[in-house]
């Protein structure tokens, strides 16, 4: 019996960033060298790259970056980038991040924004963690999210 | 909330003393007063994470985030109640949260920290453990701190207290999961070791849980405290599927997935979802046993059709339950349809059990698999949700996810030929299936057929203006074009499907070059429509605009990104290998792709795709040249574009810069390619019959004829002999694509950058060796004349001699022993049992030790059957192995021999290809006793390297007159020797006939040269007593010698040593200190009677230098057979380029010969070059070719070996002869006093180069030489014709010291070799007459020494040295100057 941790196909990567690329929270699942994390930042900023903010259905931008697919989200002055393998191409990813940014608006009861991450970071980690766990789709709804943090 | 959050702020001043949390007496509530503390040192400091700036200047102010203060806090709080742990949850933690770093020491304390009961402290501590343990990071980008703890390196104590809890039942369900987590994390990271570990407690959780729902999990209504115990239950079953799905794989995640199923009636639809997506890996790894196992899934499924049918999520339209269908049960209604990703979930466990190894995918959708077929059907056509259709679309056409490895990994072979059956199962069924009921709408669009339906919902959400849904749109359209590419032929697929397809086609090709979708859609796009290519069809995506796009459809209208390249050439090669036929216009797209935004990640994808469709038939491999080819020179266009490199930002000028090197090396990649596969793509090996007619139809070439095919018998029969031109010319046309291959390469180093041409001409060499004639030879005169001099005689013009100085030598070598070959077969013929087993197995030897040479200065010769020498060759190095195999008694050579720098030097040199498996064994060189017909030992000291082989082999037979001759002039009667060795040679084991007695005396002039030969150090020296040979004299050390045995005597170098006896080319000496022992001979020179040694320091630079070079000597096989002695292992190391070893002196031998009157006290440097390299080829094709190379690169060269065999057969040893009176002859001119002196020279020359023997013919014109030294006056012309003819290359070994040897044909009729005529002239005296001759043609004098004259004029000739006559006009006896002889009738009669 192996435990082969590169043959389960999942998010890579996420990240939440201000509309300036600084970083809010990223978190990779797998293990990554310094280099190739700023590959993926890199591959990140570079998905935004004239993405539309404020409109809905154009807030949502996708990208390559080496094997994987890169799903890029905007939502109100943030950010959201998740990099996936596998069964989680540009609309997995894409529904994922919809749905993580839905859960934190129910979580904090309001639009997430850099300020309110910032302030609340510990409860930002902890859901984040409920929601997406090691690279799999988690629950995303709040109140489980709530539950398991609280 | 947040602004009400305690804060850890510090207020403390520092150097006070710290204060305790809640123990300050100002403290303001909700706040800590930390103390500062020094700032870490320089070394500390690297340890210590650190937040980024921009989060620093983010804090709230007089926060801290220093991490020393934030771990000082963690420990100082842990035990501080209720409050501690709000100021750590609040403040320290989350800080803690942003490095994304963090030491692993912190890991203890964590563990500790986790022994609490306050749940939230648990879960933030589990959050940070689960990151320093597992593989992830998370946090803020901050730098690495390195280094790394596995739970393997933590205290047993409390790794034990960590897991503590996990097997009790009474332990809370969220601790155990944390600690689940936490542990699969762990095992994640360990690479494997955790694994049982992580298993086992999967196992304690779900029979926990099993035991909890009895079994089967389902949700009892009634007491608080049996829901709760429910909902424990299906949380540990969520967690464990979960972990399950993510960590495990292979047979134990297999395991996981079969006791998963019932797991999908969860209430929860997290772990439903889990649990069907395992289900689903179950039914792809097996569907039919699985399927028989779980039994009940049927009804699962059956149950969710019915419940999904008539649910909004189908559309709004309610179906009617299928025939058949029992009324649900309560189990069945359990299903959380209502979760897209069950649904997705769904439809793959549906798309596995339908398109199973069954039978008949048909027989079983109406039979058992009806449920599934059917709710697979509902979820792609009617499902509302984009990511539910799609993904039931995909599954639908047999496309389900797999695991595709780690990022930017390949799925693993098993798993893709599994998911090619599974397409070409799907598209044996869909496509003949009609359209499914309740889907008129879709129908109306799409057809009457399920393909129809299909294409018509995927075009819907091609139009979606979400990219996400494009883009999966997109891969949905490439599930069913490459389903269909997967099925060859057409079926039963009706044509109203076909053009349903087609239209898809269509539109998501019109996506692709569309100017208004994003980079990622059209990369998505045309990797789907790459999926559409078919054979002998031009390409769906014109290449001239796939290149346009991908150069220019980027960012800021740049290139694309290599991550938007690399996979569409890793779908490239998916096609290709699917379809094998479509090669040509799928290697164009990957070239067009490749050259539009050259990458270095993409040129090697590119070179692979070509190797890649090399396996794929005829076809492929045309496909493949022609793709590189149009790289390598269409590439060419592509530069222009960036001529803008100058008026840009500093940026673009940066990024333009980078494209330059990527396309350079794009080439490059291609010119690599094409030398190293063009011979197996076009099928030309050498020495093996000629390509097949058929082969060349498919690849477009132009063969398959009668006179082809007469050309290819002819060449059968004629391989290894005479080639007429009309051969060679039917050559060419039997393999048109290689010729076509060698002017690409040809062109390519004309027009590209160093990097490029370099590239070129190692490929040009590699085909050389590979091919045979006419290749052999146009890549060889090509790269011969590289090194040729320019217009204004400039050297290396084109900057690649040091790259093809080693390959041209090393096809010398196979053209020289080629020649031998051919004179070889005269004398004994075509029948491999006519040659004398001897001469065979050295001829095997030879030919293992080229294969050597080649396989370091060219290229690998292996993966396919090369037979450098020709095809007869094949046969005779084929025939007779086994026997000579067999080691004769006593012959081989024994372990007892010593190992001496000489044997270590015969290893390097040629013995190791011999044998491999004993390389610190002494060398199995042909030994003298396992070759009775050869004369071993001793080869002939000065004499060139053929006749060395002549001696010590067989081979003699084909020399035998000119070798006699040789010996009588090298070897006047009477010299000085110090020591005479003899040699009997025993008959064969089968009485192998000649028994040769051979015997020579070897003189003082040629001194250090003893028996030292290969031969001689196949001897061993205690065992050859009766070649002791006493000498009395004295010697002078030429290069330092450590013995390592207790026979053996230390010397220095300049030592003077008395030389006692020679025994077996060890000389018995005494040095002065007193110590006797044994000293190599060739380490000694011997001292004439009078002289003394010269002192050993380096002289001031402004006397001459004469620095012998060896190159070549260790890798030239022919020299192992020839060399008489190679420099000692430790005086040498390995030369600079590639492969090609360059054997430096390390001990220059320095002459301080006294200032020259000639030269007004200026000295030249004379560094000698001697090479074993081989000489050259003999036909005369390549004689400018090789002379043009030598007269600007080589000028000091000497040849050896078994070219000068050739020089028999070509005669053309006059030449060489020439070139080496030249040598002898300049040497002397510089000494006043000659006799013993001027050979001592020499023969410190011949010692310090190792191998500066020449042909025998040569040694007789430098014997002459050195004897009319010392009464020949020097004339003028002939010291400055010495220095002008010496190249700057000569004067700069350091820079451009090992060159390729030359042929003898250079040096036919080359006007250096006017200068050794001349000083052979001083040399020889009077030894002519003058003579009248009559000009024939007319000749200018280009240089001093030459003398113009016209044709009829007649001239008195005075010296006809190689080719060259000193004349003067009748009358004017003042001018005298040189003229070729060809230019003057012949010698006439009439003296003067």
């Amino acid at each position: 019996m192996t435990a082969d941790v590169t043959s389960s196909p999942h998010t890579e990567a996420i990240s939440l960033t201000n509309t300036k690329s600084n970083v809010i929270y990223e978190r990779f699942y797998s293990k990554f060298s310094d280099w190739e994390r700023a590959g993926i930042r890199e591959a990140f900023a570079q998905a935004s790259d004239g993405l539309q903010l404020g409109v809905a259905e154009e807030a949502e931008q996708c990208s390559r970056y080496r094997g994987g697919v890169v799903a890029v989200r905007a939502e109100s002055d943030l950010v959201l980038y998740g990099l996936g393998t596998g069964e989680y191409d540009e609309l997995s990813l894409a529904e994922a991040l919809r749905a993580v940014t839905a859960a934190l608006r129910a979580l904090f009861k309001r639009a997430p924004t850099e300020t309110l991450l910032l302030d609340n970071y510990g409860q930002l980690c902890l859901a984040l963690d409920e929601m997406i766990q090691e690279g799999i789709l988690e629950s995303v709804e709040a109140e489980d999210v709530r539950r398991h943090i609280a | 909330m947040a602004s009400k959050a305690p804060r850890l702020q510090i207020e403390s001043p520092a150097g006070k003393p710290p204060l305790k949390p809640g123990g300050g007496k100002n403290e303001p509530a909700g706040q800590i007063n930390l103390p500062r503390r020094a700032a870490p040192s320089e070394h500390q400091a690297s340890s210590v994470p650190e937040l980024n700036d921009y989060i620093r200047a983010r804090l709230p102010k007089g926060e801290v985030a220093n991490f020393t203060e934030l771990e000082r806090a963690l420990g100082e709080l842990r035990s501080t109640g209720d409050k501690g742990h709000k100021m750590l949850l609040s403040s320290v933690l989350p800080r803690l949260s942003q490095f994304e770093g963090l030491p692993p020491a912190l890991i203890p304390q964590l563990i500790q920290l986790s022994d609490t009961d306050d749940r939230r402290l648990v879960r933030f501590t589990f959050y940070l453990l689960q990151l320093l343990l597992g593989p992830g990071a998370a946090g803020t980008p901050s730098p690495s701190l390195g280094g790394s703890m596995s739970i393997r390196d933590l205290p047993k104590d409390l790794v034990s207290r960590a897991w503590q809890g996990v097997e009790s039942t009474t332990t809370d369900v969220l601790l155990v999961e944390l600690k689940l987590r936490t542990l699969s994390a762990a095992a994640r990271s360990a690479d494997g070791l955790l694994d049982r570990e992580l298993v086992a407690a999967l196992g304690v959780a779900a029979s926990r849980a099993g035991d909890s729902s009895g079994g089967l999990g389902f949700v009892p209504t009634g007491k608080k405290a049996a829901q709760k115990a429910q909902s424990d239950t299906w949380e540990l079953q969520r967690v464990t599927a979960s972990i399950a799905r993510a960590s495990l794989s292979g047979k134990s995640g297999r395991e996981a997935a079969l006791k998963a199923f019932w797991g999908m009636l969860s209430p929860e639809s997290v772990g439903a979802r889990h649990a069907t997506a395992l289900a689903a890996i179950a039914m792809r790894a097996d569907a039919v046993g699985t399927l028989k196992q779980e039994k009940t899934l049927a009804d699962i499924i059956v149950g969710a059709a019915a419940s999904y049918s008539t649910s909004p999520l189908s559309g709004g339209t309610p179906a009617a339950p299928a025939k058949g269908i029992a009324a649900l049960s309560a189990v069945e209604s359990q299903m959380k349809l209502g979760d897209k990703w069950v649904r997705v979930s769904l439809a793959r466990l549906c798309a596995a059990v339908v398109y199973g190894e069954w039978n008949s995918v048909d027989k079983f959708v109406r039979g058992p698999g009806q449920a599934f077929w059917r709710l697979l059907l509902l979820l792609a056509t009617r499902d509302v949700d984009a990511l539910v259709a799609l993904e039931a679309c995909k599954a639908l056409m047999g496309c389900l996810p797999s695991a595709s490895g780690p990022l930017g990994g390949a799925t693993p072979p098993e798993d893709a030929a599994k998911d090619a059956r599974m397409r070409g199962r799907a598209w044996g069924f869909v496509a003949t299936q009609a359209a499914p009921e309740g889907s008129a709408g879709e129908a109306a669009s799409g057809g009457e057929t399920l393909l129809g339906v299909v294409c018509a919902r995927v075009r819907k959400f091609l139009a979606s203006p979400r990219q996400p849904v494009v883009c999966a749109a997109c891969r949905c359209a490439a599930a069913l074009f490459e389903a269909q590419a997967r099925v060859s032929g057409r079926g039963n697929v009706s044509a109203e499907a076909l053009r349903a397809v087609q239209g898809l086609s269509g539109t998501v090709a019109a996506l692709a070059m569309g100017p208004s979708a994003s980079t990622a859609v059209r990369c998505t796009a045309m990797e789907a429509i790459l999926w559409t290519q078919g054979p002998n069809k031009p390409p769906v995506l014109a290449p001239e605009d796939l290149l346009s796009s991908v150069a220019s459809g980027g960012p800021h209208k740049g290139p694309w990104s290599p991550h938007l390249l690399q996979p569409l050439l890793t779908g490239v090669a998916r096609v290709l290998r699917t379809t094998p036929l479509a090669a040509p216009a799928l290697l164009a797209t990957a070239a067009a792709i490749a050259c539009g935004a050259p990458c270095h990640e993409t040129a090697g994808q590119l070179t692979d795709l070509w190797s890649a469709a090399l396996a794929q038939g005829a076809v492929g491999k045309a496909a493949a040249l022609d793709s590189a080819r149009s790289v390598l020179n269409q590439g060419l266009s592509l530069t222009p574009k960036n001529a803008n490199a100058g008026t840009g930002s500093q940026l673009a000028r940066n990024r333009i810069a980078q494209q330059d090197v990527a396309w350079l090396e794009l080439a490059k990649g291609a010119a690599w390619w094409l030398g190293e596969y063009a011979n197996v793509a076009t099928g030309e090996f050498v020495g093996n019959p000629p390509p097949s007619s058929e082969r060349n139809s498919q690849t477009g070439q132009r063969s398959g004829d009668e006179s082809a095919g007469g050309a290819e018998s002819a060449l059968v029969k004629g391989s290894g002999g005479d080639i007429p031109a009309e051969m060679l010319a039917l050559q060419s046309d039997r393999n048109a694509a290689l010729a076509a291959v060698v002017a690409s390469l040809q062109q390519a180093f004309l027009l590209l950058p160093w990097p490029g041409r370099s590239a070129a001409a190692l490929a040009l060499a590699k085909i050389a060796v590979r091919s045979d004639e006419p290749f052999r030879l146009q890549c060889y005169g090509f790269l011969s004349s590289l090194a040729a001099p320019g217009l204004h005689g400039s050297h290396d013009v084109f900057g690649v001699a040091s790259v093809i100085k080693a390959p041209l030598a090393t096809l010398d070598a196979v053209y020289s022993t080629q020649t031998v070959l051919q004179a070889l077969t005269a004398q004994y013929g075509k029948m491999p049992h006519k040659w004398p087993p001897s001469v065979l197995k050295q001829l095997r030897d030879r030919s293992g030790a080229l294969f050597t040479r080649i396989e370091r200065t060219i290229g690998s010769m292996q993966g396919a059957t090369y037979h450098p020498l020709g095809m007869l060759s094949r046969e005779l190095l084929a025939s007779g192995l086994d026997r000579a195999a067999v080691p004769l008694p006593g012959l081989q050579p024994t372990s007892s021999m010593p190992s001496s720098p000489f044997a270590l030097t015969q290893t390097a040199a040629g013995a190791a290809a011999a044998s491999p498996a004993s390389p610190g064994a002494a060398p199995l060189l042909p030994q003298p006793s396992a070759v009775p017909e050869s004369v071993p030992s001793t080869p002939l000291p000065g004499s060139p390297s053929l006749f060395s082989v002549a001696s010590v082999d067989p081979l003699s037979q084909l020399v035998k007159g000119l070798d006699t001759r040789i010996q009588q002039d090298t070897f006047p009667p009477r010299q000085p020797f110090p020591w005479e060795t003899s040699f009997v040679q025993e008959p064969t084991e089968g009485g192998h006939e000649r028994s040769q007695s051979f015997a020579h005396e070897r003189g003082q002039s040629f001194g250090g040269y003893s028996d030292m030969g290969f031969g001689a150090t196949a001897h061993s020296r205690t065992s050859s007593q009766d070649n002791v040979h006493y000498v009395q004299g004295r010697g002078v050390v030429q290069h330092p010698f450590e013995g390592q045995l207790a026979e053996e005597l230390t010397v220095y170098r300049g030592e003077e040593v008395e030389v006692e006896a020679e025994v077996d080319g060890w000389l018995h000496c005494i040095s002065s200190r007193g110590a006797k022992g044994l000293v190599p001979a060739t380490y000694v020179r011997m001292l004439a009677p009078g002289e003394h040694a010269a002192p050993a320091s380096p002289p001031p630079r402004s006397h001459s230098r004469k620095i012998s070079y060896d190159f070549f000597s260790q890798d030239d096989p022919l020299a192992a057979f020839t060399k008489p002695e190679a420099p000692p292992a430790w005086t040498t190391f390995e030369g600079y380029d590639e492969g090609g070893a360059t054997v430096y002196d390390s001990q220059p031998s320095v002459e301080v010969l006294g200032e020259d009157p000639e030269e007004g006290g200026q000295y030249e440097d004379d560094y000698s070059y001697d090479t074993t390299g081989g000489a050259a080829p003999q036909e005369s094709d390549e004689g400018p070719l090789s002379a043009r190379r030598e007269a600007e690169e080589e000028p000091e060269y000497v040849h050896v070996e078994a070219g000068d065999a050739a020089d028999k057969v070509h005669d053309d040893s006059e030449a060489r002869g020439a070139r080496e009176e030249d040598e002898g002859a300049r040497q002397v001119t510089r000494v006043p006093s000659l006799g013993n002196w001027a050979s001592s020279t020499l023969s410190d020359k011949d010692s310090q180069a190792g191998v500066s023997v020449e042909d025998a013919s040569a040694n007789g014109a430098r014997q002459a030489s050195l004897e009319a030294a010392g009464s020949a006056q020097v004339p003028h012309g002939g010291l400055l014709s010495s220095i002008r003819h010496m190249s700057p290359g000569s004067r700069n070994p350091s820079i451009d010291g090992g060159q390729a040897p030359p042929s003898p044909h250079s040096l036919r009729g080359s006007r250096h070799s006017r200068t050794s005529s001349f000083d052979s002239a001083a040399v020889a005296g009077n030894a002519q007459k003058p003579r009248v001759a009559t000009v024939l043609h007319t000749f200018e004098a280009e240089t001093e020494d030459e003398l113009s004259v016209g044709a009829g004029e007649e001239l008195v000739v005075l010296q006809d040295i190689d080719g060259w006559l000193q004349v003067h006009r009748v009358g004017e006896p003042d001018k005298v100057g040189f003229i070729p002889s060809a230019y003057a009738s012949a010698v006439a009669s009439e003296e003067a």
